[in-house]
């Protein structure tokens, strides 16, 4: 898939660990695996808002377009 | 889920009922064939269908019905095996789009197979006899209404049925798809 999930990093940049986020934005562990894993098909506006705001950055800091 | 319970009852229903039809059958049939005089009298009477005195003809139709019904059995029973996981809310698993296709599969064969031997079992019992159709003063509409009667609206129900079947298979299928995506949207 085109698009990159960089959640990895910006949770480095912010010293935060993958559980703690999903508690905050308020998904399952198993979603969570799935969203960094890049094996999502789609992410809600919401959870992106949610994942914005928690982790203070804009959406192109966690999604990225890499040509195949 | 009452409506799934009481067609998992009225296939399981059908499927035993057959079965039990098909091995009485086959005894009284392989009785007959062997031991007629072991058995009452109304049923050495069906002894004149195997003691040669039809031709082979005659077995065209017959044959076509067996095959039908035996080729029934089984696609009864893939049937069957679509109703658990129904029945367990699994709607779009794999088991009911590949059972459902199976079953949809065999019911054309079904209708198609037993419909073209009846046909050819009519025109050969009938160029046999040689009275019925071709030789009738109303020729072309009397084959016309022969090869309609060989048909019959169950086959072509049937027909109907299985494409049925096979739509709602690809119905499931894309459900399916559909439902990996939802599950795989965060």
């Amino acid at each position: 898939m085109p698009i990159v999930v960089n959640l990895d990093i910006m949770l480095v940049k912010r010293g935060m660990k993958s559980k703690e986020l999903a508690e905050i934005i308020g998904i399952t562990t198993a979603n969570m695996s799935i969203l960094k894993s890049g094996k999502a098909k789609a992410v809600r506006f919401s959870t992106l808002e949610a994942i914005c705001k928690a982790l203070d950055c804009q959406p192109s800091d966690i999604l990225e377009y890499v040509e195949d | 889920m009452t409506t799934i319970k009481l067609l998992k009852n009225l296939i399981n229903i059908l499927f035993w009922g057959m079965i039990v039809f098909s091995v009485v059958s086959f005894i009284l049939f392989i009785v007959l064939l062997f031991f007629p005089e072991s058995l009452p009298e109304i049923f050495q009477l069906f002894g004149v269908f195997f003691n040669g005195t039809f031709p082979w003809q005659v077995w065209i139709i017959p044959f076509s019905n067996i095959l039908g019904f035996l080729l029934f059995i089984v696609s009864i029973y893939y049937l069957r095996k679509c109703i658990k996981p129904l029945e367990e809310q699994r709607f779009y698993s794999d088991e009911v789009i590949v059972n459902l296709k199976k079953t949809g599969r065999l019911f054309i064969v079904i209708s198609i197979v037993t419909t073209l031997l009846r046909i050819i079992g009519l025109f050969v019992f009938n160029g046999l006899t040689n009275n019925m159709i071709v030789g009738s003063k109303f020729g072309f509409w009397a084959i016309c209404s022969a090869v309609v009667s060989a048909v019959g609206a169950i086959n072509f129900f049937l027909l109907i049925i299985g494409l049925f079947l096979l739509v709602f298979s690809n119905v499931f299928n894309n459900g399916k798809l559909l439902k990996q995506e939802n599950d795989l949207t965060i």
